[in-house]
């Protein structure tokens, strides 16, 4: 278990609480110098994964890598303790001691006089500007303060690999970006393998290298970001990166037909009952003048600061109310004649079960 | 302010009483008995202080962390000794282990040794005898405190050390134990509080502490103002003791970096460990608790005609009569001084602070501290009404039934106080705004919001004095009237003169009534965990 080499694996993994299937099935593998994300909303199974490999958690079934070597066989029964593992973990409430100083806290982990290393955690204490700060307890840090002594904690002994769990969800809003590309930068210089948990979808395109959606247990979808968001495998990951406007159709020619035109359906068979999953940014609105788009009214306008959400109604037997996200400032009166395009690549069909 | 300055008054008493110049006795007592009691006493509060950190720390860590057969019984039983007062299982123990009790008895029956030079057994009536005495009734102070500070750890914090590389014992004693340092701390500083007041224990092991010395001086070489310079220098002990306890309580505040709480994971223990387990959980409650009471429960059985035939009843009558006004005068005093606290200014609170500092002061010191002030007023009416109108009115005050009550008072006020404070606690000043809206006056908030509230807290705080007035003993002893009996106070007798079993009866009422308490502690120790329930 060396260094940054190796990374993490589950291989078959599956856990329950009692009757409750938490994690079910689930195979994947963490390279060294990569960041991957598993996403899905809380109680899909990513935590208990993470404290599966930390070894907080007894593992039932499949089995678990760490450097190539297994650390939890749930057929043989191995279990290597948590402490044994090398592994980082940040909690998602950084769960710093109390009792002791940020320093403390930061070289709780290292063994003996480990002179190099010491050293080093008053470098990256400095680096990371937190200098002033060594020796005040973590009651009186700050939100980002105490995620980043947490997060040097977790790092200070070189762990193989590093587990976070939602470690941005307790920061609040106005800090959290700059916090994000602080964490990022941190975690491209250590190099370390790194699984990261949220359930938020921007967060999570953000860090990951490598995407996981999650869902009931399962690993839906895998990949990278970009391919995550334009080519979702099913309606339950479109649906994730927000509120998206949702229509029923049926395929046919490849097609299907909607109020604001028809939406590629490659693969489907003719006559299929599908659905189909426009974003908000899908939705072009354009002029009255304009000449392309669908002729629409609009019904509501909110600025939201970068963007304005506008509803729009299209006529038609039934009429279809659509949610559109329009760039800049964008506020006309209800009832305003407008043209709605759509953006293909937007757009998403699934046959309805 | 006044309700403060009645409770501060014997205290005050004594400081007055020992500091000014007196027969020379001080001469005498600092150079001969003195460093005797300083020896003691200290000797004492190192036992019994080791002795309960270690057996309360290791009972709450098991119970907390791992499950073994029997774990949710051990969880409310480890407090039953609780209701057990050191001086009962001393009698207990004594006639058990003495040299004509049972069991040496039957040692010399099977070994046929005949006398004692035959073989070497410890002696129970002993400083060793009185920490073990004490150790085994008083760890449920540290038992308590150090499993509600274990229960609040959030889990993640020693899950955290785990994967920083640090196994099991190491994430104990290096996260896990200091976290829960200033609760142990508490819970030690209350044990030796309890140390210093016992009287029963060492009066009856003749251990010569501070307590038993301020009787002997008092009782036997008839001075006051020595009595009171012993029990002043007992009380800088204990204002010590109170330092260092408000000291760790300081740093209280940030025991807590996180809001988040999980279940904290008990692990199963294996089929060694977990017998070793509960043996060792079984041991302070056998010894603690299920042996004196059997013991008690077989001579009171056996004896109770003869008891019942005495005074019995009668003592019992004065014990309970005692005990509940007591209870009742002092919840209601509490409650008054925590509204007070509530809506005065800093100086009420101030005077609160020290009204409740009662608590702190050995029972023997208060006994002291109540008597002298009592009887200088008696004195003065006594003079000014012989004076005026030619009545001797003697006595009114001292040495009478009411000197015992303001001393119960004055020592348990902090029980009742801090009940109140807690319940009053719970009412926001949102919910008083809240009802006042609604349209209900100011003493319709206090009748149907503050009361309601209140009632279960004042209960709680009633039943802690009311038992503990039962178990009183120096005070008892100090300020009763003349051939005036409490339950306490007639088993101490009784005991004293090597008769245990003809009031095992008495022993066994007040280890009952001291049961009641152990009850509530343990149903508010159940809520503790804001997780709920615990993972199965």
């Amino acid at each position: 278990m060396h260094g940054t080499t190796g990374g993490l694996a589950f291989e078959g993994v599956s856990h329950a609480f009692g009757p409750k299937v938490v994690v079910d099935d689930v195979t994947i593998a963490v390279p060294a110098g990569a960041l991957t994300c598993l996403l899905g909303p809380s109680g899909c199974g990513k935590t208990t994964l993470l404290r599966l490999a930390a070894g907080l958690e007894p593992l039932r079934q499949g089995r678990i890598l760490i450097g190539g070597a297994v650390v939890a066989d749930g057929a043989t029964r191995v279990a290597v303790p948590p402490e044994r593992r090398n592994v980082g973990l940040m909690f998602q409430d950084y769960a710093l001691f109390p009792h002791l100083t940020l320093r403390q806290n930061v070289a709780f982990g290292l063994a003996g006089r480990n002179d190099d290393r010491r050293a080093w955690v008053d470098e990256a204490i400095r680096r990371i500007g937190l200098d002033g700060l060594a020796d005040k307890y973590p009651h009186t840090l700050s939100g980002g303060q105490q995620q980043r002594a947490a997060l040097l904690r977790a790092l200070a002994p070189q762990p193989g690999v590093l587990l976070l769990d939602e470690p941005f969800s307790g920061l609040d809003v106005t800090r959290r970006a700059q916090i994000r590309e602080d964490t990022l930068a941190l975690l491209r210089d250590s190099g370390v393998a790194t699984l990261m948990v949220t359930h938020d979808p921007e967060e999570a395109m953000f860090m990951a290298d490598r995407l996981m959606v999650m869902d009931g247990g399962r690993v839906v979808q895998a990949g990278p970001p970009e391919e995550i968001y334009f080519k979702p495998a099913s309606a339950y990951v479109a649906g994730l990166f927000g509120k998206v406007n949702r229509l029923t159709g049926t395929a046919r020619d490849g097609r299907v037909d909607t109020a604001v035109g028809p939406v590629p359906a490659r693969g489907i068979g003719d006559g299929t009952a599908v659905e189909v999953l426009i974003r908000p940014e899908g939705l072009a609105v354009l002029p009255a003048e304009a000449v392309h788009g669908t002729p629409a009214r609009t019904r509501f306008a909110r600025l939201l600061g970068r963007s304005s959400h506008v509803h729009v109604a299209i006529a038609g037997d039934p009429p279809v109310e659509m949610e559109a996200r329009v760039r800049d400032v964008y506020l006309p009166a209800d009832g305003t004649e407008v043209r709605v395009e759509l953006d293909p690549r937007q757009a998403f069909v699934f046959p309805l079960a | 302010m006044l309700v403060a300055a009645l409770a501060a008054a014997p205290v005050a008493a004594i400081a007055v009483l020992a500091l000014s110049p007196s027969d020379g006795i001080w001469h005498h007592l600092a150079t001969t008995v003195l460093p005797g009691y300083v020896v003691t006493s200290l000797t004492l509060m190192v036992g019994v202080g080791l002795g309960t950190a270690f057996g309360g720390v290791a009972t709450a860590w098991l119970v907390t962390m791992y499950r073994f057969p029997g774990r949710r019984v051990f969880e409310w039983a480890l407090l039953l000794p609780l209701a057990v007062p050191a001086y009962v299982n001393a009698y207990v123990f004594t006639d058990f282990l003495e040299y004509a009790g049972p069991l040496q008895t039957a040692l010399r029956d099977v070994f046929g040794w005949t006398n004692r030079q035959d073989y070497w057994f410890p002696e129970i009536r002993s400083a060793g005898g009185a920490i073990a005495m004490m150790t085994l009734v008083l760890y449920p102070y540290v038992y308590l405190l150090a499993r509600a500070a274990f229960l609040s750890q959030p889990a993640c914090v020693l899950e955290v050390s785990r994967t920083l590389g640090k196994g099991p014992w190491a994430s104990f004693f290096r996260v896990a134990l200091p976290l829960a340092r200033p609760a142990i701390a508490v819970g030690v500083s209350l044990v030796l509080m309890e140390v210093l007041n016992d009287f029963g224990t060492v009066d009856f092991f003749a251990v010569n502490t501070f307590t038993a010395g301020i009787y002997d001086v008092w009782m036997n070489m008839n001075s006051t103002a020595g009595a009171a310079q012993l029990a002043l220098v007992l009380l800088l002990f204990v204002v010590a003791l109170v330092l260092i306890e408000r000291h760790s309580r300081r740093d209280q505040r940030f025991h807590q970096t996180t809001t988040r709480y999980k279940a904290l994971p008990t692990q199963p223990l294996g089929p060694a460990a977990g017998a070793l387990a509960m043996v060792f959980c079984a041991l302070p409650i056998a010894l603690g608790f299920v042996f004196p009471a059997a013991v008690l429960g077989r001579y009171a059985l056996q004896h109770y005609q003869v008891t019942l035939e005495g005074d019995f009843l009668l003592h019992a009558w004065h014990s309970l009569a005692l005990a509940g006004t007591s209870a009742l005068v002092a919840v209601a005093v509490g409650l008054f001084l925590a509204y007070g606290a509530r809506l005065g200014g800093a100086a009420t609170r101030a005077g609160v602070r020290v009204a409740s500092l009662g608590y702190a002061v050995p029972g023997a010191v208060l006994a002291v501290g109540v008597i002298v002030p009592m009887a200088a007023l008696d004195n003065s009416v006594d003079g000014f009404m012989r004076a005026t109108f030619g009545i001797p009115t003697g006595l009114l005050l001292s040495g009478t039934v009411v000197a015992v009550g303001y001393g119960y008072l004055v020592r348990f006020l902090a029980l009742s106080y801090g009940a109140g404070e807690s319940g009053l606690a719970r009412v926001t000043p949102a919910m008083d705004g809240a009802a006042r809206t609604l349209g209900a006056t100011p003493l319709g908030v206090l009748r149907r919001v503050h009361l309601p509230m209140l009632r279960g807290s004042l209960l709680t705080g009633g039943i802690l004095v009311f038992v503990d007035c039962m178990k009183e003993l120096p005070m008892t002893v100090i300020l009763r009237p003349f051939n005036f009996e409490t339950l306490a106070t007639f088993v101490h007798q009784y005991a004293s003169d090597e008769l245990l079993e003809e009031c095992a009866l008495g022993a066994l009422a007040i280890v009952a009534v001291g049961v009641l308490p152990v009850v509530f502690l343990s149903r508010s120790l159940r809520g503790l965990r804001p997780g709920g329930e615990e993972a199965s």
